[in-house]
């Protein structure tokens, strides 16, 4: 017994020692979004403060090649020799990079396989038409929000849906027919908006672009916040005018 | 019907500041009247010599409806020479190395380059050229508000967001290479999509890929795509430093891989030209032994991102999978890089 832990003292030792170089070597998974995932519930809080990656993967019984290395420029306490030299390793692949974390895609999404064929085949060489979108004032349903203010938020998500409209263009290679919708939109108290409903929607508009005008629109953020959460509606309509068409003519 | 207008840049896509969706960009350079719609796909060929330290950065830049006043900036370690490349190389090379797992596979310009920051003016424009649809500036400078005043007085208009990211690279010493697209009579009647692709060719001891972007007060929440081919005569990692953005989360200052690769194939020069074309075949990095007596085989790395927002990330150094130790004077000429992946390294 007292054999084996020698053992194990003598190899956890020699990791240290090994991994003594890597001082910003930090212990701890990372999710592949880049977040750092938390410690290990299993681990010893001991261990928590101290253990290398290599130390954690053999209390999780992994290979320690298969550990994410979390690795920065420096603590602030390493002097600028310190850090140099961890640099020119890196620069000259002395360091496993490939054990780096990964962080290719958003948080919890995961890769799209078909992503980069679908975007470039939407790209280019197709009319694009020309497209106008107008976004009406917002009017308050409920709330606090000051309808002025809320409009320099709103006026600018034109852009959002022109952009969701013009994929949809580039999508079918052919002019959707004009849209006429309202957007609902719940702004809560710290003025991020919580939800977006869309009201009068058009038969033919693929939910893609619903889908897309709503993201979009989600990630706007409402300031001066209104003092309790509050809703809004305004009209949008979107028209397309295909060069050479009879439309052209209006 | 009034005319849909805007200019996108497949990389350097230019969103008007007042539109949702904030710039997915590297770049900035926009009027503030103006929507641009987003393509959201970047494509980017990279052609390394390690023995020369040269980098030849293709990039396609997707083009729609053009409007005055739009560019773009692409910031680089030295001085870069930026030039038309006149055959799209993208189709073919996704066709042979495609942006997807599980692909396996069984040729320099001088001149131009290098030099430190010419004399003591806050700006200095080393080159003035016509590239395709673009006049490309190819600017030193020493102080970034007199950068800023430079492209404002050069009809580019710098974000808010954008002066701390130009402050940056002023303070790094970097290069710039400042495009300024110059509408034409065709584009008023233009409603087609069209590319156009541009080469900035600077000399970096290791591939270097100007990834970080302005801070954006609303982060794209559309999706993009960004793949990289890169060609050279050794497997590299692409690295940036992620450095936490929010408050509320623990401070980390950590190296990342931003791109998945998602293939790394030793490949015969011959095999490689025939995917290119005659004009970016004759930059394929040299590939003789150490002998000089046979030849290495290429590799080509595909790397894609689909990140939408690119907030905490700083540049890309590609780093060697092998250790290959830095000379005294690639060393030295490193520093600007080191400074990408640590910001108290001073250049």
């Amino acid at each position: 017994m007292n054999g084996r832990f020698c053992r194990d003292l003598t190899c956890v030792l020699g990791l240290v020692a090994c991994c003594s170089l890597l001082a910003g070597c930090r212990r701890g998974s990372v999710a592949s979004n880049g977040a750092h995932a938390k410690p290990s519930s299993a681990l010893p809080s001991s261990a928590k403060r101290s253990m290398t990656p290599e130390e954690e993967a053999q209390f999780l019984g992994k290979d320690p090649e298969e550990m994410p290395l979390l690795l920065g420029p420096g603590a602030a306490f390493m002097s600028a020799s310190e850090r140099e030299q961890r640099l020119r390793e890196l620069l000259s692949g002395q360091i496993p990079s490939e054990r780096l974390p990964l962080v290719d895609t958003d948080p919890d999404a995961p890769h799209d396989p078909d992503l980069h064929a679908r975007l470039t085949s939407t790209a280019l060489g197709r009319s694009v038409g020309k497209v106008e979108v107008n976004v009406g004032l917002p009017k308050r349903l409920s709330g606090t929000i000051d309808e002025a203010q809320a409009s320099r938020t709103t006026l600018p998500m034109r852009g959002t849906f022109e952009s969701c409209f013009l994929r949809w263009v580039w999508r079918d290679g052919d002019a959707p027919p004009d849209q006429q919708f309202d957007v609902e939109l719940l702004v809560k108290d710290d003025g991020s908006v919580g939800s977006v409903t869309f009201e009068g929607k058009q038969v033919a508009t693929p939910a893609e672009f619903f889908a897309c005008a709503q993201e979009g629109a989600r990630g706007s953020q409402f300031e001066p916040p209104p003092s309790k959460p509050s809703r809004l509606r305004f009209s949008v309509d979107v028209s397309t005018v295909v060069p050479g068409g009879l439309a052209g003519l209006k | 019907m009034r005319a849909f207008v805007g200019f996108s840049l497949a990389t350097w896509m230019v969103i008007a500041s007042f539109s949702a969706p904030a710039t997915p960009c590297g770049a900035f350079v926009a009027r503030a009247t103006k929507t641009v719609p987003s393509l959201a796909v970047e494509q980017t060929l990279i052609l390394f010599d390690a023995k020369e330290e040269l980098e030849h950065f293709v990039r396609e830049i997707a083009i729609r409806d053009p409007s005055p006043g739009f560019g773009f900036v692409v910031p680089v370690p030295e001085r870069p020479e930026v030039a038309k490349v006149k055959t799209n190389p993208f189709a073919k090379l996704a066709a042979k190395f495609p942006v997807s797992s599980g692909v396996s596979l069984a040729g320099t310009q001088k001149g131009g380059f290098g030099g430190g920051i010419a004399a003591a003016r806050a700006v200095t424009v080393l080159s003035r050229e016509r590239v395709g649809s673009f006049t490309a500036f190819v600017l030193a400078a020493s102080d970034a508000k007199a950068l800023e005043k430079w492209f404002s007085d050069n009809q580019l208009r710098v974000s808010p967001e954008a002066e701390a990211w130009l402050a940056q690279y002023v303070k790094l010493g970097f290069y710039f290479a400042a495009l300024r697209y110059e509408i034409q009579e065709k584009d008023l009647k233009s409603t087609t999509a069209r590319a156009e692709t541009v080469r900035i060719s600077f000399r970096t001891p290791l591939p270097f890929y100007p990834y970080r972007e302005p801070a954006h007060a609303t982060p794209s929440s559309l999706p993009r795509d960004l793949a990289v081919w890169l060609v050279s005569t050794q497997a590299y990692t692409p690295v940036s430093l992620f450095e936490s953005v929010s408050t509320s989360q623990t401070a980390v200052s950590e190296w990342r891989r931003p791109l998945v690769e998602h293939a790394s194939n030793a490949i015969s020069r011959v095999a490689l030209v025939s995917a290119l074309s005659d004009e970016l075949s004759q930059l394929l990095p040299s590939n003789v032994d150490r002998a000089g007596e046979g030849e290495l085989p290429l590799r080509v790395q595909v790397f894609e991102d689909q990140k939408r927002s690119r907030a905490g990330f700083g540049d890309i150094v590609m780093v060697p999978q092998r250790p290959a130790p830095l000379t005294g004077v690639a060393l030295a000429r490193s520093r600007k890089l080191m400074a990408s992946l640590d910001p108290a390294v001073v250049p």
